[in-house]
């Protein structure tokens, strides 16, 4: 499976290549008032306003504050954009070698020499935030 | 046109005597003859003809419009429509043309017509222009009733052939009337869904195109690619152009009118009910996809409000109501937002018989309240209808509505009002809709407020404070007054203009750091996980890529209403205040550098200026500013100079340098970038949006981060990294 790997404070993690559409530099994010920690802000893609998540923080590896990149992602309805710290690299993930614990977590693989978290993106944001609920 | 002929008739039955309405009626069977058999319809053509006579004795005064003759009209109406649509896909034997006409009365004898009026001026080019198909040939059960003379118009269109007594007013498909149709048909343009979609997908290929172009610009000039007009104009026409070609889309919410109007007329009808129809704000506009799934929901709302709602004219009168009820639809844009409100003065809902119809179906309603109950109507097998009928009664419907309202993105509401009727409301997220705001900063941060709730603005006025709450009086009332600023969890930065939100006595007065503009803001609906944001109704791409959100101003009243401020006062909370950047603006011509200044400091930003390059230095050695914007050609010190200085003094080597310039050389241009500066604007392109784009940029790149949450404006995002697009991706 071709997967795009984020780093996320020491941890890595993972999304399928297949949702990915384009990463962004230095995301211009329009904060939203009231919004639960897990939403950065709102960015501008091609003129639709676009979710930017803490990927940290639904990730459980720590706040990403102000993050110099962005991965746009199609959810299952609609595009969210994910925040990480690195230029995120491409990889193939073969077999697991632990399985996912947390909601979203699709499995730990081995890559490179460090283990990264491949996660359902749309699973781990549906668990771990409900914007309805104002902060 | 059979819609226009319906609605047409139902306006009749309502004015009798309305001459126009019956002309207008008869121009569109003349026109739907003529066009049927043009195209080989001779069953259409032959219906329509008869309709014809009919109205033409309606025009001579020979027969009355009565509800009977309203219904067999209707009937033949909708027969016409489905025998159009089936012989469109080849079935043209499944409708019953000769037992639809069967419906229709026959005609009045007609009287002798006066030698004048001789057969020889009267043509009927509608009929005779297409011969009949074999396979379309008329009935010959039923006798064909004589043929309503048709008068040749003069070129004036005139009409001096006929008696009016004996041939009334003929009506060609070239009179005047019909040219004023094709005058409205020229200005609209049928065009498939598809091929908008198509057009809006490509505009946004269009705007990932230009934000690539943006990027290499940015490379090629080691600058804010912003800082080129012409591509500030690009980015600006590509954002108009998004907006048009999605507002394509939309259609006004009164293309339903007709098919609600039917429906309700039918079903009172049906009923023995009389009922008035009434339809408001019909030229809202909705996404044309949105309201195609809502006229289902909408007609059974309105059924339900007659068959449900209305009483009977006898219990009516006993109630002490007027006999005949009134069934209202009307339709309003609220910020980004459509409302659609559906009322009926009848009985109301009796939830009383709600909860027991609900508990009959194996629910527990024990633990509900009055709104809970309310809402059991909308679960599938509740009704409270005492007989089912064919139009009301399964306890199926309002289940659909509200499934069908909710894949659509809106709620529907209900208020229920015992004895004197009750209300429907859908409302449904707009994509798109140009709201009148007035543009505020708050925190730091421009914010749009629907110009609709807002009835005045006033400075800072004497407070009381009242059980821990605000109070000012204006105009002898007491009006709660909130922080803006703090009730959405931003900082506040003092002592603001008021913004008064409602009309007495249910005003409410928030304060805001600074009123900024007041101009229409092109409103998104916001969507998927979006769409539940805490007061916000939607936001706006600006055309700098920036976006601006709109506030909910019914949800920031509800807020406020139970919102205690933190009992800081202004200064106590100055030391968490994240400061606005501080930028320098250094210029020999006072003139520009109250400009700039003026400019920065309505968008947020500190600011303090210097006559030249020297003086400068000197303000850069006491109070390092965030930004530095200069212009070359100064005395003592010039623009060049005083940035090789700055990037030469290793405590404000980091700090951003704007150049704005009237030199428009490239050697100049180069000159500047050599020297260390960031970004250069040429002064003869120069424009506010292009300087606060600029500024916004440079700072968004080595602001700090309290400042950077504080910001107000912002840019698109660069891509740097295309990927393919996934599989099924848009």
């Amino acid at each position: 499976m071709r997967v795009l790997i984020l780093r996320l404070n020491a941890d890595y993690f993972a999304v399928p290549m297949e949702s990915v559409h384009q990463v962004l530099r230095h995301p211009q994010v329009t904060s939203v008032p009231l919004s639960p920690p897990g939403l950065l802000g709102v960015l501008n893609v091609r003129g639709e306003i676009v979710p930017l998540f803490d990927t940290g923080l639904l990730t459980g590896s720590g706040a990403l504050g102000d993050p110099p990149f962005a991965v746009l992602v199609s959810g299952d309805k609609d595009m969210m954009a994910l925040a990480t710290l690195e230029l995120p690299t491409a990889a193939e993930f073969e077999a697991p070698v632990a399985p996912g614990v947390r909601p979203g977590e699709l499995g730990v693989y081995s890559q490179g020499g460090r283990l990264v978290t491949l996660v359902n993106i749309e699973a781990l944001v549906s668990s771990q935030l409900d914007l309805s609920r104002a902060s | 046109m059979l819609e226009r002929m319906s609605s047409a008739l139902i306006a009749l039955e309502s004015a009798p005597d309305d001459q126009s309405a019956v002309d207008a009626i008869f121009r569109e069977a003349h026109t739907m003859k003529g066009t049927a058999g043009m195209v080989g319809m001779m069953r259409v053509s032959h219906l329509a003809h008869r309709l014809e006579d009919l109205l033409t004795e309606l025009r001579s005064g020979s027969r009355h419009s009565t509800p009977e003759l309203t219904d067999a009209m209707l009937k033949v109406i909708d027969g016409m429509g489905r025998l159009v649509a089936n012989t469109a896909q080849g079935e043209g034997a499944a409708v019953d043309d000769v037992e639809l006409e069967g419906l229709l009365p026959e005609p009045v004898p007609a009287q002798v017509p006066p030698a004048d009026s001789a057969p020889s001026q009267v043509i009927d080019h509608s009929v005779t222009a297409a011969p009949s198909p074999p396979q379309e040939a008329m009935p010959e059960s039923k006798p064909v009733a004589p043929q309503a003379p048709i008068s040749v118009l003069p070129s004036n269109g005139s009409v001096e052939s006929a008696p009016p007594t004996q041939h009334p007013v003929p009506v060609s498909p070239d009179a005047p009337v019909s040219h004023d149709r094709r005058r409205l048909d020229a200005v609209t343009l049928a065009v498939p869904v598809a091929r908008i979609d198509e057009l809006n997908r490509l505009v946004g290929e269009a705007s990932a195109a230009q934000l690539r172009v943006g990027q290499v610009l940015g490379l090629e000039l080691r600058g804010d690619p912003d800082a080129v007009s012409e591509y500030r104009e690009l980015t600006k026409v590509l954002n108009q152009l998004q907006e048009v070609s999605e507002r394509t889309r939309m259609v006004p919410i009164g293309t339903l009118e007709p098919i609600l109007h039917r429906t309700v007329r039918d079903a009172a009808r049906h009923a023995g009910k009389l009922v008035r129809w009434v339809i408001t704000g019909d030229d809202v506009e909705i996404d044309r996809g949105v309201l195609e799934q809502l006229a289902a929901p909408l007609q059974h709302l309105v059924r339900n409000s007659v068959g449900h709602g209305i009483e009977l004219p006898a219990r009516r009168l006993a109630l002490g109501k007027p006999e005949e009820g009134v069934v209202k639809v009307h339709a309003a844009q609220v910020g980004s937002k459509v409302v659609v409100s559906i009322t009926d003065d009848g009985s109301g809902i009796d939830v009383t018989a709600v909860r027991a119809a609900a508990a009959a179906e194996g629910l527990d309603v024990t633990s509900l309240d009055e709104a809970e109950s309310l809402r059991l109507i909308l679960r599938s097998g509740v009704s409270t209808a005492s007989e089912v009928t064919a139009e009301s009664g399964r306890g199926v419907g309002l289940d659909v509505v509200s499934s069908a309202v909710t894949a659509v993105r809106g709620r529907l509401e209900i208020e229920n009002h015992p004895g004197l009727g009750s209300e429907f409301r859908i409302v449904v997220p707009i994509p798109l809709t140009i709201v009148p705001c007035l543009i505020v900063a708050i925190g730091g941060q421009p914010f749009a407020l629907p110009m609709e709730r807002i009835t005045r603005m006033l400075g800072p006025q004497p407070m009381h404070v009242m059980g821990g709450r605000k109070l000012a009086m204006i105009d002898g009332q007491g009006v709660p007054v909130t922080d803006l600023a703090a009730l959405i969890g931003r900082t506040t930065v003092g002592d603001g203009p008021w913004v008064i939100l409602g009309t007495a006595p249910q005003q409410h007065a928030f304060r805001v750091d600074t009123v900024l503009q007041k101009r229409d803001v092109v409103v998104r609906g916001l969507t998927g996980r979006l769409r539940d944001l805490h007061v916000i109704s939607g936001a706006s791409v600006e055309p700098n890529g920036s976006i601006l959100l709109v506030l909910d101003v019914v949800a920031l009243v509800e807020r406020a209403n139970t919102f205690v401020e933190p009992a800081l006062t202004v200064a106590q909370s100055v030391e968490s205040v994240p400061r606005a950047p501080l930028v320098l603006v250094v210029d020999d011509s006072l003139m520009v550098r109250e400009l700039q200044r003026s400019i920065l400091e309505r968008a947020g930003y500190e600011v303090i200026t210097a006559n030249d390059g020297r003086e400068a230095l000197k303000m850069l050695a006491e109070q390092p500013p965030d930004l530095v914007v200069t212009d070359i050609e100064m005395p003592n010190l010039d623009g060049i100079a005083l940035t090789v200085s700055i990037r030469s003094h290793p405590r404000l080597a980091n700090i951003p340098v704007l150049i704005v310039t009237s030199r428009t050389s490239e050697e100049d241009h180069q000159r500047g970038l050599d020297a260390g500066a960031d970004a250069l604007i040429v002064k003869t392109a120069f424009d506010e949006a292009g300087l606060l784009s600029a500024v916004s940029r440079l700072l968004g790149d080595s602001r700090t981060l309290e400042s950077h949450s504080a910001r107000a404006a912002h840019t698109s995002s660069t891509p740097v990294v295309a990927l393919p697009a996934a599989a099924g991706s848009r």
